[in-house]
């Protein structure tokens, strides 16, 4: 597999939005033994709303490199995107920006 | 005879299954909403606060919920910030998946040919609460890594934990059927 930028696009797009003075927060999304390739797609899918490649694409970085960034924000919204995704059960944590 | 998932036009799914597969499925949602343990629902925002603050703190000791439920930080004041924020919500949403998927199931309950509906909007807390399933069942045979995860798939059938293997690798496979359902 090649290296490619985790959240690309997306990450781009949300940086954009954030108000002046906000640090922006990341949505990190972990490795996990249980959870199958097919269901955490649909997941990036429904819940960002991404294309099935870009999808795949953050899916296939958390199963090779164990984690991925897949969303970018304020605190706040990923505080929103980290619940969401464990609602979905998948292992989803937030930090900073690095 | 017709089987599996089967969608209409307007996405609705139809799964045409067989009478175990009910009762596991009853059994398993019944179980999963009992280890949630949600505090009580009220129309309230006060009142649902209270309930929230007021309810049982989950065993994290429990390798179940501590997967259910994972530290959203690796920083402590952050994980305990958000559980105070956001973990009466998460406990709320799951078991209101899994009664999502029991109410679905009872009409089914006792039928010979069972034919249980799932309307698009009630596809996504189908979808979360056989991935709870999963991960409780998961978290249940020990499995931490890839490797366990492996060692799980090939099981001896004397293996005392083959029958949950079973469940879970069934559990799997229904939630893959209802994915292809979905998104084909």
């Amino acid at each position: 597999m090649t290296e490619q930028p985790g959240g690309g696009t997306a990450i781009q797009e949300r940086a954009e939005e954030q108000h002046l003075g906000q640090e922006p927060w990341v949505c990190i999304v972990w490795n996990d033994p249980v959870n199958t390739m097919q269901y955490v797609t649909y997941v990036f899918q429904t819940h960002f709303g991404f294309t099935k490649e870009k999808a795949t694409r953050l899916m296939l970085e958390v199963h090779n490199e164990g984690r991925s960034a897949v969303a970018m924000g304020t605190k706040d919204e990923m505080e929103r995107d980290v619940t969401a995704m464990q609602a979905y059960g998948l292992w989803a944590t937030l930090e900073p920006a690095a | 005879m017709r089987s599996g998932f089967v969608r209409d036009d307007s996405g609705d799914i139809l799964w045409y299954c067989l009478p175990f597969e009910v009762g596991l499925l009853e059994s398993m949602a019944t179980q999963l909403i009992e280890l949630v343990d949600a505090p009580a629902w009220s129309e309230d925002p006060l009142e649902r606060w209270a309930n929230e603050r007021d309810a049982a703190p989950l065993d994290r000791d429990d390798p179940a919920l501590a997967r259910l439920f994972p530290e959203a930080s690796r920083n402590s004041e952050e994980a305990s910030e958000f559980r105070r924020l956001m973990e009466g919500e998460l406990r709320t949403q799951k078991e209101r998946d899994a009664a999502t998927v029991l109410a679905a199931l009872t009409p089914a309950e006792g039928r010979v040919d069972p034919e249980v509906s799932i309307p698009v909007l009630e596809q996504n807390p189908w979808l979360r609460t056989l991935n709870a399933m999963r991960l409780v069942l998961g978290a249940r045979l020990g499995i931490d890594d890839e490797k366990d995860a492996e060692l799980v798939d090939d099981l001896d059938p004397g293996d005392e934990r083959a029958p949950v293997a079973d469940v879970y690798h069934w559990i799997g496979y229904v939630q893959s059927l209802l994915l292809d359902a979905i998104t084909a």
